[in-house]
């Protein structure tokens, strides 16, 4: 199963980025003749969000980030550690409750220690370095500033590390064989820049022989669930990224965790420079209560309809119902949403009865007179008026969902119906409503429960019509707005998602097929 | 088949009247109304479409002005405008034939051409079988568990900026909305044709074929694909309103074709700004593609009783 995830994460990189046009064809596109865009400016958009490198790198860098280039171990595994935030002049931030006087010290949350690598390069991390002196050479020296990063290229004495000690204790003695010591300024492939006390700047170079002595240990030691994994096959001075080290530290701080690390780097329109994390998890909410609801609305009066018109087949009633689904399969989502707008907003404004708000998922201001929400009196952000903008969004979405449910599930209950064990029951003298329920139902829902599974999937990724044509800022909705604005991170966040939910529906179904259903046995 | 009675020299005699494969179908497609109603409208419709130039009152493009010379903006529908005219005075109801060519093109290329990879690769997947059959299906496979909705959009907008060579630009839009339509719709033909060879390709007429010296390419066009048209057929059918609906709602949500090329989806997009001034403009366009699909879903069910009963449900 993760090697199809891994495939389909990798079938959708590619097919997205080599695709004519690629990522910034919109940017273009959407460009008129005031701001038009050259093919320079194209050239370094491109540098900046770093899509000239090599596609297999920035696969690799997508899925797997930025920080361990250049590092010799990485550390794989999910883990999540707190730390006292500290000021600037290295002292715990603590604040004080007004109203009850308590201090509380306030707490960072690394979700992801990072590699011994960046534990290295950390820039104000302090190195002892044992090794000899080799030389000078012209060195590329990022200094953060607080308006940027300031790039300048010196040359410098460059050391040839044979043991770096990392951090050391301000209480130990230092020793007498040291070559250099200092302060990490920035860091490049396997080249660090250091800098002593007196302001003197060091280049020192460490080889797949050098040995790193951390605070604790050989590798730092860091939280839970997670090993250390040595990957100087891949990025050593052979390793196969060993080219490509230098993109490591990132100077427009583009740099990630990689998506493995659930980080999908930073939105670069919808909400420019903040994670698109962040930007899921305040969209996930909305579209779980929309989906869930129309999902659960619909099976559950959806499955009684269909199973009904199944056992009255060929009645008035089950007429009814199949073309009620041929009219839903048929129904584009987006031209009933507009309709229902037009009926519920605008057609029941102009009759004087209440009328519904056309979208969002609150109300900003109290709402006019005549309108449900006054109606109720509800105060904007209130549940009630949640509940009242999610009538129309749902009732849409369940309206069409109950016409695709009525359908499986009358053709799953004809087929049972058929069946030989069914007519042995009816011959055996059950009362027909005990055929049913007992031996006809049961086994009609085993194909309508995988069907299910899938639609769990759907609930995470939204509906994207109705979403946008309502504007409830959902999941569905972030997706088109991502598409319309450029923002392909956030794209590429929603695809990636949506495509593993899938993968794990469809692993999900087969399990279940095997559970519900005994005839069935993987060979 | 009918059995009709003659006498002949006062005795009885019962003859069996023949009657062809299509004779029966069709006598069976009669019988369900909805089909028969369904493609006299699609008859209809596309007619009226497809000759635009003759049927429509007026331009798709000209402006209509009034006796005193102004553009007509935004004019209520009356009997000279059927569906009123639009923001910038172009007669909705002539937009809507012309815009009908155009979906209803898409449609039946994108079915015929997925049709086509969806049977060959079908064909020779399942009459192969072996390692070759097992590249394809795992490929389809992975192409049906991608997300299809989400993909077809994030394409279309990549490639909003992309212009085919040799084409004008304004049609550009149309090809590649309707290549990414067949780059992701060839994969349930495939399954349903490898479906059928599987199951006939071992049956005594497929072996006697063998056994004459036939070729496989022989055996394949001859005799597995005309013998799974039932199935093929019924699918196009129904897979023709998808598309329809598929297509729309790019260009509804302003990833499908572009304007100036008008379509019953990008005319929903550009006529849902006026919505609360002239609904009838959002109304109409979205009528024709639901009763289009309609009748095409209709169409496919009376085509599944006709062609092959076991199917009925």
């Amino acid at each position: 199963m993760i090697i199809v995830v891994f495939l389909s994460t990798l079938a959708i990189y590619i097919l997205l980025n080599v695709a004519p046009g690629g990522p910034l064809s919109g940017i273009r596109l959407n460009a008129d003749v005031k701001t038009r865009v050259s093919d320079a400016d194209i050239a370094r958009l491109k540098a900046y969000l770093g899509l000239d490198k090599p596609l297999a790198l920035r696969y690799t860098t997508w899925m797997l980030g930025t920080d361990w280039m250049g590092a010799n171990w990485m550390y794989v595994g999910l883990g999540r550690f707190e730390q006292a935030r500290l000021n600037k002049n290295g002292d715990p931030v603590v604040t004080t409750d007004r109203t009850t006087g308590e201090t509380t010290v306030e707490t960072e949350t690394f979700r992801f220690w990072v590699d011994p690598g960046t534990a290295l390069y950390n820039p104000g991390y302090e190195l002892w370095v044992w090794g000899a002196a080799n030389g000078e050479e012209e060195v590329k020296v990022v200094v953060e500033t607080t308006t940027g990063n300031e790039i300048t290229y010196e040359t410098l004495p460059v050391f040839i590390a044979d043991t770096v000690r990392v951090k050391p204790p301000a209480s130990e003695a230092e020793p007498k064989d040291l070559a250099t010591k200092g302060v990490v300024l920035s860091q490049e492939g396997n080249l660090v820049v250091i800098q002593d006390l007196n302001g003197n700047k060091y280049a020192v170079r460490h080889t797949d022989a050098t040995q790193f002595i951390f605070p604790n240990g050989e590798a730092p030691a860091r939280p839970e669930d997670g090993t250390w994994v040595n990957i100087s096959w891949l990025t050593g001075a052979d390793g196969l990224l060993a080219g490509w080290a230098g993109y490591h530290g990132d100077p427009n701080g583009n740099g990630s965790f990689g998506v493995a690390r659930l980080d999908f780097g930073k939105s670069w329109r919808m909400s420019p420079g903040q994670p698109v994390s962040g930007l899921i998890m305040s969209r996930l909410g909305n579209t779980l209560v929309l989906m869930s609801l129309a999902t659960v609305l619909s099976i559950v009066i959806g499955i009684p309809i269909g199973i009904y018109s199944a056992v009255h087949q060929y009645s008035r009633t089950d007429y009814a119902v199949t073309t009620f689904s041929f009219f839903g399969s048929a129904m584009p989502v987006f031209w009933f949403g507009l309709m229902m707008i037009l009926l519920f907003s605008y057609m029941f404004k102009q009759w004087n009865l209440p009328f519904l708000p056309t979208g969002n998922v609150t109300s900003v201001r109290i709402e006019a007179d005549g309108s449900l929400l006054a109606a109720l009196g509800a105060v904007p952000g209130s549940l009630v008026d949640r509940m009242v903008h999610l009538i129309m969004p749902t009732a849409v979405l369940s309206l069409l969902y109950l016409a695709g449910w009525s359908r499986y599930a009358r053709s799953s209950m004809l087929e049972v119906l058929r069946q030989d064990y069914v007519r042995t029951a009816r011959a055996k003298g059950l009362v027909e409503r005990f055929v049913i329920m007992r031996h006809a139902l049961r086994n009609a829902l085993i194909p309508i429960v995988t069907i299910l599974v899938f639609d769990i999937a759907g609930i995470f990724s939204g509906a994207t019509i109705t979403e946008t044509i309502f504007g409830y800022p959902g999941m569905g909705s972030m997706y088109f707005q991502a598409l319309g604005t450029n923002d392909w991170p956030v794209v590429m966040a929603f695809l990636l998602i949506t495509a593993i939910l899938v993968v794990i529906a469809t692993l999900v179904r087969d399990v279940l097929y095997t559970i519900v259903d005994p005839r069935i046995r993987f060979s | 088949m009918a059995v009709a009675e003659f006498e002949l020299e006062g005795e009885k005699l019962l003859t069996i009247e023949e009657e062809s494969q299509w004779s029966i179908v069709w006598k069976r497609f009669r019988k369900h109304r909805l089909a028969v109603a369904g493609s006299i409208l699609l008859i209809i419709v596309a007619v009226a479409c497809f000759a635009a130039p003759l049927v429509a009152p007026y331009d798709p493009l000209e402006l209509i002005k009034a006796e005193n010379g102004q553009i007509l903006r935004n004019d209520a529908p009356s009997t000279t405008h059927l569906m009123g005219t639009d923001n910038i005075g172009r007669d909705v109801f002539s937009r809507l034939l012309y815009a009908g060519r155009i979906s209803l093109s898409v449609a039946f290329i994108v079915v015929a051409v997925s049709l086509i990879i969806g049977v060959l690769v079908g064909g020779i997947s399942g009459y192969y079988g072996g390692f070759l059959d097992d590249i394809i299906q795992r490929f389809v496979e992975f192409l049906i568990t991608l997300p299809l909705l989400p993909l077809l959009l994030a394409f279309s907008a990549l490639m909003r900026d992309v212009t085919v060579p040799g084409l004008p630009r304004e049609w550009s839009s149309a090809v590649i909305i309707s290549i990414i339509l067949i780059v992701f719709g060839w994969m349930s033909y495939t399954i349903l044709v490898r479906g059928m060879v599987l199951s006939l390709r071992n049956q005594e007429f497929a072996e006697a074929a063998r056994a004459l010296g036939m070729g496989d390419a022989g055996i394949i066009i001859r005799h597995m694909i005309p013998n799974s048209l039932a199935p093929i057929i019924v699918s196009a059918t129904l897979g023709l309103g998808g598309v329809i609906i598929l297509e729309s709602a790019l260009s509804f949500l302003g990833f499908g074709i572009q304007l100036p090329i008008p379509t019953w989806g990008n005319m929903l997009n550009e006529y849902q700004n006026d919505m609360w001034t002239q609904p009838a403009k959002v109304f109409y366009p979205g009528l024709v593609i639901f009763i289009c699909t309609l009748a095409f879903n209709y169409v496919g069910d009376g085509l599944r009783d006709a062609l092959d009963p076991r199917l009925k449900k």
